[in-house]
């Protein structure tokens, strides 16, 4: 199947034609999800939502254009809507600083996939344990005072290495971009 | 530029524990053209991030994604059995097993000050006052004794601490009060040391290793000794000197052939270094340079480094980190900025050895940044400063394998 079949299919109220779409395109739209919304949770559902958005508005597309981006518009409008709704929810101190990042959003990344597929290159180059530690904090979402007292090391030295490391994955991200033509 | 404390407040907002100094300073950041964009690219680095550590895609989420039209997708809806503290469970079952070890650890039956074999047999055995002895699961172990492991042996050492030993390794236990604990005189161990009182130390033919509570690989083998550190952090003596490995790194002893120190700079000058932008002096013993607005400031070596030991002092400003580079720019190390009360010097080591490398500064360690291809590791020694900092170097030993 190719993608303008299935998103014609789709368009027609062919669900595998729409299960076949969202195998295509979700790794691109959590690429896109990522960059909003830290909480796995949250990114899950996010993406979800962006996939229902879509179906519901599938009698609105227009099939003689390109259905990807048509789809990243409909999850970009699905972020921003998450961002939003989250903010009554949230602390004052952390809800402040959200409407600032909503207000003056930043540009959009053109190829959000490709710069995954980057970071997962540069996560390969460490060590296994520094992925480990990632995946503990950022997958598992482990407290850092956890981790910390599994590896006899303080919390701030934890949180410490953990800022470096993220900090060594900007850079090659960075170096990663400069080399590529 | 944002600095440290910036850095330290974005994890603070991810993490949702925020407080309204912290709110504050945030929206002034985001409000400030000149790093707003740094600050978007940091927060949004995080769920992309998580997302790259994720595996692949989800093979299930077209059926949930169905499932919620069927439903009338009515809101929100977690995965079925999704929490919101994955590690919670995995935390309590391995905090259970870790109490059932410990009880089983402390029935009867081990050595004198808890030290047992938990598993082996075979060609393993003990010699003890000149006498071989099998091994088997319980035997205790005591001061003085020898473990030849010609296959695969387990034991616990003072009843808290694991080692495994891997066939041909030839390990000796010490009196508790002497200055080392075990004697690494062949083969390998894998520890998994519980935290100590004083540091744990074991010697090996041509060095010593010293551990506070850590998890590490430690062999001797062609005549020296390598460690891999796991988790924590061991100190590894030898008569080349010491150096600290942390978690992830590793590092060879010299096997007693390292070089005499030298200055890195003969004479307080820049011979034998080329500039390659900004600019660069050097006076009293400090090597400054000065990057500008426009080009970084960078100093290589003319001469290639294979296994080296580096020790300087480093002071950056209008920045809030330099590099250390290695090798012809394959490793490097991003060096913090010092702090105020040291007038912004920091203390530094680096060690090269056997395929590794390890930094410490100011006692903290500096994890290896990534290299764009996996090449050659010998190669020209570099310090970099980014763009519009100026980078102070002082004191500036080297040494190599004879």
């Amino acid at each position: 199947m190719d993608e303008i079949t299935a998103a014609r299919a789709a368009q027609a109220g062919d669900r595998d034609a729409f299960a076949w779409l969202v195998a295509r395109y979700q790794a691109e739209l959590r690429a896109i999800v990522a960059s909003a919304v830290a909480d796995r949770d949250d990114r899950l559902d996010v993406v979800q939502e962006s996939f229902v958005d879509a179906w519901r508005g599938l009698p609105g597309f227009d099939p003689d254009r390109p259905f990807g981006p048509w789809l990243r518009t409909v999850c970009r409008n699905r972020v921003r809507q998450f961002l939003r709704q989250r903010i009554p929810r949230r602390r004052r101190e952390l809800a402040v600083v959200d409407a600032a990042i909503l207000a003056a959003p930043g540009p959009e990344d053109a190829a959000p996939g490709e710069r995954i597929a980057q970071l997962k290159h540069c996560i390969e180059g460490l060590a296994p344990e520094q992925r480990s530690l990632l995946q503990r904090r950022y997958v598992a979402n482990e407290p850092v005072q956890r981790i910390a007292a599994t590896v006899s090391k303080t919390p701030n030295s934890v949180s410490m290495v953990l800022l470096r490391l993220k900090e060594a994955l900007l850079r090659c991200m960075e170096r990663r971009q400069e080399a590529t033509p | 530029m944002i600095g440290d404390d910036d850095l330290r407040l974005i994890e603070s907002y991810l993490d949702g524990d925020l407080d309204a100094a912290g709110s504050q300073r945030l929206l002034d950041l985001l409000a400030d053209p000149a790093v707003a964009g740094e600050v978007r690219r940091r927060i949004a680095f995080a769920g992309q991030l998580a997302a790259a550590l994720e595996h692949g895609d989800d093979p299930s989420l077209a059926g949930a994604v169905l499932a919620r039209l069927d439903a009338g997708a009515a809101g929100p809806r977690r995965r079925v059995g999704a929490s919101r503290h994955p590690w919670l469970w995995p935390a309590l079952a391995a905090g259970l097993l870790a109490a059932a070890v410990t009880a089983w650890m402390l029935l009867p039956g081990g050595g004198r000050d808890g030290s047992a074999v938990l598993a082996g047999g075979g060609a393993a055995g003990l010699v003890r006052d000149g006498r071989r002895i099998a091994l088997d699961a319980g035997t205790g172990l005591q001061p003085g004794d020898l473990l030849v492991a010609d296959a695969p042996v387990a034991m616990r050492l003072d009843g808290r601490s694991r080692l495994d030993l891997a066939p041909g390794t030839r390990l000796r236990l010490l009196p508790a009060d002497g200055r080392e604990r075990l004697r690494l005189e062949a083969g390998a161990i894998a520890a998994d040391i519980a935290p100590q009182p004083r540091p744990l130390a074991i010697a090996t033919p041509d060095a010593r290793a010293e551990i506070v509570g850590t998890r590490f690989h430690l062999a001797v083998r062609d005549g020296r000794t390598h460690l891999e550190v796991y988790e924590g952090r061991v100190r590894l003596s030898s008569a080349g000197g010491d150096w600290v490995v942390g978690a992830g790194g590793s590092a060879a002893s010299d096997g007693g052939d390292a070089g005499a120190w030298r200055p890195l700079f003969p004479g307080g000058a820049l011979g034998g270094w080329q500039l390659q932008g900004g600019a660069w002096s050097a006076n009293a013993g400090i090597v400054r340079g000065e990057a500008t607005a426009t080009a970084p400031a960078r100093i290589q070596s003319a001469e290639g480094f294979g296994d080296l030991e580096l020790r300087c002092r480093l002071r950056i400003t209008r920045a809030n980190r330099c590099e250390v580079q290695l090798g012809g720019y394959n490793w490097f190390f991003a060096i913090p900025a010092g702090s105020r009360d040291r007038d912004g010097w920091v203390s530094l080591t680096v060690t090269q050895r056997g395929g590794s490398a390890t930094c410490l500064a100011d006692g903290s360690v500096i994890p290896l940044e990534i290299a764009e291809q996996p090449v050659a590791r010998d190669g020209p020694l570099a310090f970099y400063a980014p763009l519009g900092a100026v980078i102070e170097i002082a004191d500036a030993e080297v040494r190599t394998r004879r």
